[in-house]
């Protein structure tokens, strides 16, 4: 009899927490799969206007050209790889950041540097093109003192530097991201238990010791986590950076998925195209995210989908 | 218990709230939205094409309909902003009194545009619809048909030609008309030219203004000038040349365009050679205005003359070096325009700015001169099916194509900025070539053609200003040269006394006239309605070939000397030809002849010369 009460209780429970994520799930509905409808017109000759059934059906013609056209795709792609492959070599900053942060005894001081590195993040990528054209152009702010300084004859120019383009972006990248990026890291430092730092620090570990086998140990799981889904997301580089960071000199480095996505569709209106590009970028993300699942779960033993 | 119905209602209400953000329909919340409508109607269109001017541009509408005077919104695709500071102005104010509207004007980008077409729902009830749209707006079925009104449009009526050929070819074939076009009849040149050699006016003067003939004439001009001023107004070096970059190929080639009196591009990677009729590949021959430009511009680069940052600049980083008088030279005057309204704050009598130096021998053609009968190939106007008050809708299309309103729009108000002299011939009156020469605030409140609020109806103004109006007069009192000379800015009035001319432009249509320079009245901009549709594998290829020829610019313009330049550059046409510009170029090259025969025809058959 109390089983059963128990029972019903906790069916009641559960029906009110269903009830509680009934908007979210009608959110997710309504923005994230009632537009996939949309994809529909990749497979037919789109334009807008009339209806789709009045466009021609083309069926796999557009998925047929993205892997036809090796001219292009090929230099986007490598662009877009080089961009990922760089964004994964550097994730582990923010949590080396973090560490850092961490350690700092003085808390004053260790929030300012905190505040000072999360506020890029919140500069659009115009703002930081400005600043970055006051800094690095030929007259900019750096040219000028190196000049001063005599460490150079002739200005330098990062901006219009064809072989600096993957350092320079990703640095910038990286500048922008780093503070907020570590946030999540500290949120995951903070809950790790003092016991453990004590039991540390009376089995003999120093601070260095502590940091490498409590601290560490404490995040990895976050590490770990976000990882994962960053390979996951691993051809989604981004848009508005290269947007609006490419130039002439920098185009053929710049010139990711996404853009060449926006070149096609937005300025060609091949609307079509487009979308079959974004069907089969999404195609691969899901095969990254369940694969790195997967993989997740044969080395830890548990998976995060 | 308590918390529970807490629970309860806050997740109905967000719900609710979902469930309401993403109705369209735009009479089922009209009334909750008509509370504050009314007031923020000029906030609302003073932003740019943001979703929220849609919506209460459409909030607005469905309010008015209720009301006496009912609101007509137009919506302008971004060719020309206006200053909704001053809303209405008194043009448009007269233009609601005599129809009993209210008119709106909401300004869209071409992507809500796009939204519109593909949803078949618009926020707006007249618009003005971007290039190439035509076909996608008649399939979308969202255009009225004006046949169906002419009874009240007797203006619209009057210009047969336009509605025949718009009828011809802008109406899939049914041969109704639903599109009106701007700007019919012949352009001028207006007070000064925008290409040719554009070169610092006081420096230039300095070295005795040096007849220039060919670009490496302007190159020693250039040079002499930066000898001579090495340094800005800020201290800083000064340069030749400076460029901006985000606009694709355009800003590289589009001074040597005209320069060389070619059409614009009627179709992709086609260019017509105005004077002789010639047909070039715009890609991959070597007289088109892109590999020309790519010869100025190495030239330019080899000697020095053009800003480090050429390759890197957005047009906000070039005006930043141009306020400080960085440049000796510019490829548009309307790069450098800024230094001079700067210079004008301290001296009001300064010649220190920039203007266009036209070769003697007329090498160069003044961008100026087209004359189309069906108007701008860029602005067909139509109402939306969708529209609540059509008929007024009709009325106010109609209004910018009667000459009486038209003149007002041109010239002013009668009586005020312009009148009838004793002998009956229509003349801008003291007030009105005050108005024009000095602009302002009395020039925004008129809202009057070259004002900030009303610039924007030079898009719709059916008829262009150099039209004559049944009085004998133009439609635009200020083209005529002594009403030119008297809107002349002391630099404009300085390089007029030199070239011993009534007004800048003079100059070159001089040189039109006397037929040494080419006549661009041959630049047949009506072709343009009979090349709406770009079968989509073309419009790839232009993409990608653009795409290519953007990231060589560099490597061309940076070549270090001629074999290597000729190099890169064979290496560029090869790599075009891979990506399909022959392929490109044939089906334009068709399309342009089948066009011009078109073309031609029809106006055999209605009889339009």
């Amino acid at each position: 009899m109390k089983k059963a009460v128990l029972k019903k209780y906790r069916k009641k429970k559960n029906y009110k927490l269903l009830f509680y994520i009934l908007p979210f799930m009608v959110f997710v509905l309504l923005f994230s799969y009632v537009p996939l409808f949309g994809w529909s017109i990749a497979f037919f000759q789109y334009t807008p206007g009339a209806s789709l059934s009045a466009k021609n059906f083309v069926g796999l013609k557009y998925f047929r050209q993205f892997f036809l056209d090796t001219v292009d795709m090929s230099r986007v792609l490598k662009n877009t790889l080089t961009f990922a492959v760089l964004n994964l070599i550097t994730m582990p900053l923010p949590l080396i950041f973090a560490l850092m942060l961490n350690e700092v005894p003085h808390k004053k001081f260790s929030k300012f540097v905190q505040s000072i590195t999360t506020f890029p993040n919140f500069i659009s990528w115009v703002i930081v093109y400005s600043l970055a054209f006051s800094l690095f152009s030929t007259e900019g702010v750096i040219n000028s003192i190196l000049m001063g300084m005599g460490l150079i004859s002739k200005p330098t120019n990062v901006l219009s530097s064809a072989s600096a383009a993957y350092w320079f972006q990703t640095s910038l990248g990286i500048w922008k991201g780093l503070g907020w990026g570590s946030i999540v890291y500290l949120a995951a430092i903070s809950g790790i238990s003092q016991e453990l730092y004590e039991a540390a620090a009376v089995d003999g570990a120093g601070r260095f010791r502590q940091m490498i086998h409590v601290t560490l140990p404490g995040i990895a799981e976050t590490f770990i986590v976000l990882l994962l889904l960053s390979i996951g997301n691993f051809i989604s580089v981004g848009f508005d950076q290269y947007f609006i960071f490419q130039n002439p000199v920098t185009l053929k480095k710049l010139e990711v998925l996404d853009l060449y996505v926006y070149r096609l569709g937005l300025i060609n209106k091949s609307y079509s195209y487009s979308t079959a590009i974004g069907m089969i970028k999404s195609a691969i993300s899901l095969v990254m995210i369940f694969g790195t699942n997967q993989l997740a779960k044969k080395i830890r033993g548990n998976t995060i989908i | 218990m308590k918390k529970k119905g807490v629970a309860i209602l806050l997740a109905t209400a967000m719900l609710a709230t979902l469930v309401a953000g993403c109705g369209n329909d735009s009479s089922s919340g009209s009334g909750a939205q008509n509370s504050d409508s009314e007031s923020s109607a000029a906030e609302n269109t003073e932003s740019e094409g943001t979703a929220d001017d849609a919506e209460s541009a459409d909030a607005d509408s469905a309010q008015a309909d209720e009301g006496d005077v009912p609101t007509i919104v137009y919506a302008h695709t971004g060719k020309a902003s206006a200053d909704m500071d001053v809303w209405p102005p008194d043009f448009i104010k007269q233009m609601q009194d005599e129809i009993g509207v209210k008119l709106e004007l909401i300004q869209i980008t071409e992507e809500q545009f796009d939204l519109a077409l593909a949803s078949g729902n618009a926020t707006f009830d007249i618009v003005n619809c971007t290039k190439y749209k035509e076909p996608q707006v008649l399939n979308a079925n969202m255009a009225v048909c004006l046949d169906d009104y002419m009874d009240i449009a007797p203006n619209i009526a009057k210009f047969e030609d336009r509605n025949n050929l718009v009828r011809e070819f802008l109406s899939n074939g049914e041969g109704k008309l639903y599109f009106t076009r701007c700007q019919v009849g012949p352009e001028i040149a207006g007070t000064e030219l925008w290409d040719a050699y554009v070169v610092r006016w006081d420096w230039y003067k300095e070295l005795g203004c040096p007849p220039i003939n060919s670009d490496e004439d302007y190159f020693d001009v250039l040079q002499q000038m930066l000898d001579a001023h090495p340094t800005n107004d800020n201290g800083g070096p000064t340069y030749g040349l400076g460029q901006y970059v985000g606009t694709g190929l355009w800003s590289w080639y589009v001074s040597k365009n005209y320069n060389l009196g070619y059409s614009e591009n009627y179709v992709p990677g086609l260019q017509v050679e105005l004077a002789t009729g010639n047909v070039y590949n715009s890609y991959t021959d070597d007289e088109s205005a892109f590999w020309q430009s790519m010869e100025f511009f190495n030239k330019a680069w080899n000697r020095g003359l053009c800003d480090p940052d050429f390759f890197i600049m957005k047009g906000d980083d070039l005006n930043a070096k141009v306020v400080q008088g960085t440049y000796a030279g510019a490829l548009r005057t309307w790069d450098v325009g800024s230094y001079y309204w700067e210079q004008m704050q301290q001296d009001p009598d300064t010649v220190k700015g920039y203007m266009s130096v036209v070769p003697e021998n007329g090498s160069i053609s003044g961008g100026f001169g087209s004359n189309p009968i069906a108007g701008w190939e860029n602005n067909s106007i139509f109402i939306y099916s969708g529209c609540k008050n059509i008929e007024k809708a009709v009325q106010v299309l109609d209004y910018m194509h009667n000459e009486d309103n038209l003149r007002t729009y041109y010239s002013g108000f009668e009586g005020v900025h312009w009148d009838y002299d004793e002998n009956n011939v229509p003349a801008l009156t003291e007030e009105g070539r005050k108005l024009f020469a000095n602009g302002g605030d009395a020039m925004a409140q008129a809202g009057i053609a070259g004002s900030s609020t009303g610039g924007w109806l030079n898009y719709w103004c059916a008829y262009s200003g150099s039209v004559l109006h049944s009085d004998g007069g133009k439609l635009n009192l200020t083209y005529t040269p002594e009403a030119l000379a008297d809107t002349l800015n002391p630099l404009q009035k300085d390089y007029s006394d030199y070239y011993q001319v009534a007004y800048p432009a003079q100059v070159s249509e001089n040189q039109v006239a006397a037929g040494i320079a080419t006549d661009r009245s041959m630049d047949n901009k009506d072709l343009y309605m009979l090349l709406t549709e770009v079968p989509e594998d073309i419009g790839t290829k232009k993409t990608q070939i653009e795409g290519l020829l953007e990231g060589y610019i560099p490597d061309l313009v940076m070549a270090a000397t001629q074999e290597e330049y000729e190099e890169i550059k064979a290496k560029v046409i090869e790599e075009c030809k891979s990506l399909g510009s022959d392929e490109l170029f044939a089906w334009s090259k068709e399309a342009y002849d089948n066009a011009v025969k078109a073309y031609s025809d029809a106006k055999a058959k209605y009889g339009i010369k």
